[in-house]
């Protein structure tokens, strides 16, 4: 019997039964599809979260330690000497940059009244350092930073306070910050963290806000890359000991803060969690596959008397086998597409609707693996789930399968 | 050839154990036409089930045309099924939901054969259902579902024609129908063995054989036996139905 009758007989065998061979490829449908979009939903999470923090997986913070020092004696203030030391690439050849940061609070006045805003100053590379982005206008230049210039550059709460929320009105006006006037030189997109913020040049800062000499509330640094942060923590440490004459390591006066290995742990439990989705959705695969199973198994069964009748009259144990095998085969097969068709479907359609719906929603990013995959493992049900019945079946004397009841 | 050697056949339920057949022993030759009678129970039906290879006996030896049958792989008693016998059923046993002509040209299909649509739609003129032939077996009456599994036996031409109570079934009319082809495949030089409860059925064989309780008790060449294309019987059936539809 060739393969071509051999798909005749089983696709009459799938017709005549249409609503049940239906039914059937539903769980398989259900199954695909929705290994197939939450892998993507998966993935789209992942790589959303390594594009947004990739940048600080090679930052380093250093702070002044709270309170008191361990073992007595109030902490150093960093200064803007160390800021210059950690700046030697001699003293620290795996540092590309180092950003000095003061930090504070003052008074805003404009259009709707006065609203009290953390206030940062610091050097010109101060958003990139952070991984924040503009809206609107422009980030002060090397050049306004040394000339102490007053320009600043607002976070989306005191733009939505004083102006509204429309940072192109805000773009160029005049602020007052405590008895100051700023120009609004730019607006920064909302990290839904530290929107409350006017950052400047930290001389300004320093001379018109704040006040102090040569203090800094804090360093940002970034490494080389996020191979070399243990490296350049090494070099921060032994520069900063070095500044602090510190001879006992449990007495040091600063803290070191390094996101990367942060990073690894919460990528690692992305991981989990996606496999998490994964098996969950798998699971639904199977009872898809155990559907088709025990429906394969009833069809089968149902039909012994026919398999008779076709042993009867030459059918060879292969051909009936052949039969039901290509039969459960285009059931799971047909379930499988359907299913690729709706997963692929879905994930796009989200990837397009839901950014809009869940503001900073990753966008879902399709997985060719787990297309494969899921199709692969609809095939390897459908081909057991019809050929462990049709062999038991086809073993059978003629007379036994004709005789059944 | 047909030739049992000492056949046996056990049936066992539990702790029962049910002799079906013991100890035949038959010869059968090609072109005989041999009707087996006997009471319900006597074996008839295990014993065509043998010979159509559609079981094995627990004990002895099955030779067709000299070949140790019981020695035989899975596929090659498929092919046997396929190419020497055709096999009739008392309950026409049709593939349901497929056509007249789909059902005749499956052996051919199991076969490999070539122009298998026309060899069966030939197979359907010869048993007079060329009108019938994309007709589903529901759509049919007993009498033409039972033609149908004719053609469908004599498709792939066998040397043997064996029928489980053909017409068991049937009214008188399909009954004289169904006997007229069987020994005009006879008459063609086909072997045919038919089990029949009916006297007048078995009147057209040249053979009767009778079992009772798994044992051949007489086989006997019937010289006088009924005339399938005699107008006289045929009328009387005919005249038979029509004054039972008319009371
Ligand atoms: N599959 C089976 N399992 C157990 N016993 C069986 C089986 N098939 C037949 N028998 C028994 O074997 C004996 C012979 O059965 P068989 O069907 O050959 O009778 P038969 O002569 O064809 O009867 P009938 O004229 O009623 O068709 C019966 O007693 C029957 O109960
Ligand atoms: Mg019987």
């Amino acid at each position: 019997m060739n393969l071509e009758e051999a798909l005749r007989i089983a696709l009459r065998g799938l017709r005549a039964n249409r609503l049940r061979s239906a039914l059937t490829t539903l769980g398989i449908v259900i199954g695909v599809s929705s290994v197939i979009v939450l892998v993507a939903l998966g993935n789209g999470i992942q790589n959303g979260f390594n594009k947004s923090f990739s940048a600080l997986s090679t930052q380093i913070v250093v702070s002044k330690s709270q309170g008191t020092v361990p073992g007595g004696g109030a902490a150093k203030d960093l200064t803007d000497s160390d800021v210059a030391a950690l700046r030697n690439p001699t003293l620290a050849p795996d540092l590309v940059s180092v950003t000095p940061v003061i930090t504070g609070t003052a008074l805003l006045q404009g259009g709707n009244g006065q609203f009290r805003t953390s206030i940062a100053g610091s050097t010109s590379q101060y958003l990139e350092v952070n991984n924040r982005e503009l809206i609107a206008g422009s980030f002060f230049t090397e050049a306004q930073e040394r000339a102490n210039a007053k320009v600043v550059v607002l976070g989306p709460t005191p733009v939505a306070n004083i102006f509204g929320g429309d940072a192109q009105t805000a773009l160029g006006r005049q602020i007052r910050i405590s008895r100051t006037t700023f120009k609004i030189i730019g607006v920064i997109k909302s990290n839904g963290q530290q929107d409350d913020i006017a950052i400047m040049p930290l001389g300004a800062a320093r001379s018109y806000l704040l006040g102090g000499t040569d203090t800094v509330n804090q360093i940002i640094l970034k490494a080389t890359s996020p191979a070399t942060v243990p490296a350049a923590v090494n070099e921060i440490t032994n520069v900063l000991d070095d500044r602090h004459n510190i001879k006992d390591p449990a007495k040091r006066d600063f803290d070191i803060q390094a996101l990367s290995s942060l990073l690894d742990k919460a990528n690692q439990f992305l991981t989990f969690l996606t496999l998490f989705t994964v098996a969950v959705a798998g699971i639904s695969l199977v009872v898809g596959g155990i559907g088709v199973a025990n429906i394969m198994l009833v069809s089968v069964t149902e039909r012994t008397r026919e398999i008779g009748i076709r042993k009867a009259i030459g059918a060879t144990r292969g051909a009936i086998l052949k039969q039901f095998l290509i039969e459960s085969t285009l059931l799971a097969a047909m379930g499988g597409l359907v299913g690729i068709i709706l997963g692929i479907a879905v994930t796009l359609i989200s990837a397009a609707i839901l950014p809009g719906v869940v503001p900073n929603f990753p966008a879902p990013e399709l997985s060719a693996l787990s297309v494969l995959l899921a199709f692969g493992i609809s095939l390897a049900i459908g081909l057991i789930a019809g050929g462990y019945p049709a062999n038991r079946a086809a073993r059978l004397q003629p007379i036994d399968a004709l005789r059944y009841q | 050839m047909i030739q049992l050697k000492n056949v046996t056949k056990i049936y066992r339920m539990g702790s029962v154990e049910l002799r079906a057949l013991s100890n035949i022993n038959l010869t059968i030759e090609d072109g005989e036409l041999v009707a087996i009678m006997g009471p319900s129970g006597s074996g008839k039906s295990t014993m065509m089930n043998i010979l159509g290879c559609l079981d094995v006996p627990t004990e002895g030896t099955y030779l067709l045309d000299g070949i140790d049958v019981g020695q035989l792989k899975d596929n090659r008693l498929a092919e046997i099924r396929n190419h020497k016998i055709g096999f009739v059923f008392q309950s026409f046993n049709l593939i349901p939901r497929t056509s007249a002509v789909r059902n005749v040209e499956l052996p051919l299909v199991y076969a490999g054969a070539k122009d298998r649509r026309s060899k069966a739609t030939e197979a359907l003129e010869m048993v007079g259902l060329a009108a019938r032939i994309k007709h589903l077996p529901n759509e049919l009456s007993g009498g033409q579902q039972q033609r149908v599994a004719i053609a469908r036996a004599i498709v792939t031409e066998p040397t043997m024609l064996l029928a489980d109570e053909p017409t068991g079934n049937l009214d008188t009319a399909s009954t004289m129908e169904i006997m007229r082809l069987l020994v005009g495949l006879n008459d063609a030089g086909r072997t045919v063995v038919l089990i029949t409860h009916e006297h007048e059925v078995a009147g057209f064989a040249k053979r009767v054989i009778r079992l009772r309780d798994g044992k051949i008790v007489s086989d006997k060449i019937q010289h006088n036996r009924t005339d399938v294309n005699a107008p006289i019987p045929v009328s009387q059936y005919e005249a038979a139905d029509a004054s039972a539809n008319e009371t």
